[in-house]
């Protein structure tokens, strides 16, 4: 009853006439329903007859194959047009395989294919293991000379000392300075002031000593342009700017190990 | 939003002095006069300053395009000066200036020029178009067609227009400024890669630091009102601006140094996250970008510091990324950085 109060509560008089209504009605039909025919005397039920047995329907085997034949419900695809090369590359292959391989022929064949093969397959390793062997066949390609030679040291070379001593010793000056430019790196990064890495530049070393030792920088600047002047601007040393390129780097590396230069 | 560093990522940007700040107690001879460059040079930074605060950065690298003979793309968001200082620049050269202002229905011959019947003649005169000066100023130069960026190629690379058959030669210097706004704005298209090629360096003007804004906002409160743009002077003539190039040129170049630009450009077209490298005219574009800037800092000869500084303003327009790594919000200078950690510094 909720839902018609609800319903019809804009219209209270109209709600309350037929809530008034339908309960007036429930008693009614209970009665009613008391009233009605008992089992027994109800006409006996009769069922309706059944639908008649289903009839198989079978196509006409002489329509179907009509329709098979048709040409026009073909849906394979039509063969591609005969390709003379491929014909002739596919006769070619038969014809190989068949003298390789086929009743009646040589051992000598055999090898022979079962060689090519084993050469194929051992280049094929061998290029995989970067080996070349092209260049077994071809020969090394042609280098280009470069008016210069290709330095790769690592500051953390051992033989830095000795080489060092024998460009001295040689009067190479300017090579010199580079190792011992090269020496002073390996003591600012053993000394972890610096990191050594190949692709930085003198510049991010002078800021990672700012940064580290600060009171190293100015000395460390003043070797950094000494060092890019004679090895970048190639500039000539005589045996006099040396011997002062010399002091002032020995003069740097006693100061570096004897004080504490941790920031 | 963080300031956009114009030299390469992984170099730290400290303020060259323009000569050797290390006394030369070794006492070497100097090679090449470098203090006409440096005076002049000073002179131009000095005219420009009148006007413009800050952006040092920018302003070093215009001058290293100047003396390396380059055009230079100048991008950023608007207001952050680009067409200002390159009008600023143009203004401390005494030569002769034009601007051209890029918009979608420019056509190639409102830039190069067209041929007009003059009934005098009874002939066609070819009617040279704004291009055909010293110091060209291309404002927003990325909101026009394709069409007409494609008339740039010719003059941009050899010097000279051809129409008609004939052949018309710019006079020396041919500088070419251009401005341009991020890709991402509103109505503006990406450069054909022939195109960005022929600048020299694409320069990233930043937002101006806080301290410098405040600069800029006192000196408008207590100015006249406007720039005072009649106060810069030129101080620069082509016969001068010739002789400092011709010095530039002259540098020296450690020969270890080609094998290692090469080696940095190289890497570009083998990159795993780029398919687009730079080409050989970006190997050149270093090269002489560092002997500009080694002149320009004082020395005669160029040091792997300078090729690692000009490397991204170098090779940031010339590469592309692939899908993927744009993707992954990486950038240009992003791989920039990666190839300078990965060749051997010369030493």
């Amino acid at each position: 009853m909720l839902p018609l109060r609800f319903r019809f509560s804009g219209r209270p008089a109209a709600g309350g006439l037929l809530a008034l209504l339908l309960l007036a009605g429930a008693p009614l039909a209970a009665p009613a329903q008391k009233a009605g025919p008992t089992t027994a005397q109800r006409a006996p039920a009769v069922l309706p007859p059944g639908p008649p047995p289903a009839a198989v329907r079978r196509f006409s085997a002489a329509e179907l194959q009509r329709l098979r034949a048709d040409d026009d419900l073909q849906y394979r695809q039509p063969p591609p047009p005969d390709n003379p090369i491929l014909r002739w590359f596919y006769q070619l292959l038969r014809r190989i395989f068949g003298t390789v391989f086929g009743p009646g022929s040589s051992i000598y064949w055999k090898i022979f294919f079962y060689g090519l093969a084993l050469g194929a397959l051992v280049l094929v390793v061998l290029q995989l293991l970067g080996l070349k062997p092209g260049e077994w066949l071809r020969g090394r390609g042609r280098r280009v000379p470069v008016p210069y030679a290709v330095e790769a040291d690592d500051v953390h070379e051992e033989t830095l000392p000795d080489r060092l001593r024998a460009a001295e010793e040689a009067g190479q000056w300017r090579l010199a300075t580079r190792l011992g430019y090269l020496l002073v790196l390996k003591a600012l990064t053993d000394r972890t002031l610096i990191d050594w890495q190949p692709q930085k530049t003198n510049h991010h070393y002078d800021a990672e000593l700012r940064r580290n030792g600060p009171a190293l920088a100015p000395a460390f600047g003043k070797l950094t342009w000494e060092f890019e002047y004679v090895w970048y601007g190639e500039f000539a040393l005589s045996r006099e700017q040396y011997a002062q390129v010399q002091a002032e780097r020995r003069a740097f590396l006693t100061d570096l190990t004897t004080r504490n230069h941790a920031a | 939003m963080e300031p956009t560093p114009n030299h390469s990522p992984d170099t730290a940007p400290q303020p060259q002095p323009a000569a050797p700040a290390t006394p030369n107690t070794l006492g070497f001879a100097q090679r090449t006069d470098l203090s006409q460059l440096a005076g002049t040079t000073e002179a131009v930074r000095r005219e420009v300053g009148r006007v413009l605060v800050g952006q040092h950065d920018l302003m070093e690298l215009l001058l290293v395009a100047l003396l390396a003979d380059g055009h230079v793309l100048l991008e950023g968001v608007p207001g952050v000066a680009k067409t200002l200082t390159a009008k600023l620049l143009a203004r401390t050269l005494a030569v002769p200036f034009s601007r051209i202002q890029f918009t979608p229905d420019l056509m190639p011959s409102d830039v190069l020029g067209t041929s007009v019947y003059v009934p005098a003649r009874g002939a066609f005169e070819f009617r040279q178009g704004p291009i055909f000066s010293n110091i060209v100023l291309i404002d927003e130069i990325n909101r026009a067609p394709a069409k007409t960026q494609s008339a740039l190629f010719e003059v941009m690379e050899e010097r000279h227009v051809t129409y008609d058959g004939v052949t018309h030669n710019l006079e020396a210097p041919f500088l070419v400024l251009a401005t341009q706004n991020p890709v991402e704005q509103e109505g503006t298209y990406r450069l054909p890669e022939a195109q960005l090629d022929r600048f020299l360096f694409k320069v990233l003007v930043p937002y101006p630091t806080q301290e410098e804004e405040v600069l800029i906002l006192q000196g408008h409160h207590s100015g006249p009102g406007g720039l005072p743009l009649d106060d810069v002077k030129p101080v620069l003539a082509a016969g001068q601006l010739a002789a400092l190039r011709a010095q530039v040129q002259r540098q020296h170049v450690e020969p270890r140094l080609f094998e290692y630009v090469a080696k940095l450009v190289g890497l570009t077209r083998t990159h795993k996250s780029l398919y687009l490298g730079a080409s050989p005219r970006a190997s050149l574009a270093l090269l002489n970008g560092a002997k500009a800037l080694a002149a320009l800092r004082g020395r005669d000869f160029v040091t792997p510091e300078d090729v690692q500084h000009l490397a991204s303003p170098v090779l940031r327009h010339r590469i592309q990324l692939t899908p993927e790594r744009e993707l992954e919000g990486l950038g240009p200078d992003d791989i920039v950085r990666q190839l300078l950690q990965q060749v051997e510094v010369p030493r």
